[in-house]
């Protein structure tokens, strides 16, 4: 399975991308699994997984047990600061 | 209801969203503005830069809407309205509107100032702050859904 995931602002900037693709073996992918193969993978993202959010289709995850499927829109989401 | 985007590179439209949300039922209105202002953390800032997930963050926005609707909803709070600019904003642009229409003025203060607390918690936007010395991310909080 392959899945793409979105950066923004700060993430975005540290990666150079606003994309990366997410290549797993499996053909079920929990979120904690994407966790890891994606510190695998980009291995610069590590010191900043811990403190970004997963959204899968606009909406936040909660439990790390959560599964993806095949054309869900997966964002990675640093702390937000929104208003004034 | 007309349909306006809630998050937008243009200025944002107190007027307007007032006139959205006000109804024959209320007896208070709120229009809460967040606006740019030129300093942060004891340091000078001299504009933002905002940057939204804005398909996600409009639906966080509606979520607000719904849940401060559904929180106040024995409290005659009728209509609940947000709107967040994005791009880059000078000193004293406003960046978010938060508007309430309620039937007494405690419950529309207090859904106002919820629903700008679940903004700051919820929806996806990150600020850039520009200083004389360039430009930095402000730190933000994890979101709290």
């Amino acid at each position: 399975m392959e899945i793409s995931v979105q950066l923004f602002a700060g993430l975005r900037e540290v990666m150079e991308s606003d994309l990366l693709t997410v290549k797993l073996d499996q053909d079920i992918v929990s979120v904690a699994s994407l966790r890891q193969a994606l510190e695998e993978q980009y291995p610069k993202l590590k010191p900043y997984l811990s403190g970004v959010a997963i959204a899968v289709n606009e909406e936040y995850i909660l439990s790390d047990e959560s599964e993806l499927s095949d054309g869900d829109s997966v964002a990675l989401v640093p702390p937000i600061a929104g208003g004034s | 209801m007309i349909e306006i985007p809630l998050v937008t590179e243009n200025v944002l439209d107190s007027n307007l969203v007032r006139s959205l949300i006000r109804t024959d039922e209320s007896g208070a209105v709120i229009v809460f503005e967040g606006v740019v202002r030129n300093h942060h953390e004891g340091h000078s800032v001299v504009r933002l830069e905002y940057e939204a997930y804005v398909e996600m963050a409009t639906t966080q926005i509606l979520h607000v809407c719904d849940e401060i609707l559904s929180t106040f909803r024995d409290r005659e709070v009728y209509e609940v309205m947000i709107q967040h600019r994005i791009g880059k904003l000078e000193i004293g642009d406003t960046s978010l509107i938060v508007a309430v229409s309620a039937a007494h003025r405690a419950d529309a203060f207090e859904a106002a100032l919820r629903a700008v607390d679940r903004v700051k918690e919820t929806v996806p936007v990150w600020k850039k702050e520009w200083s004389i010395d360039g430009a930095q991310w402000q730190e933000g909080i994890k979101p709290k859904p």
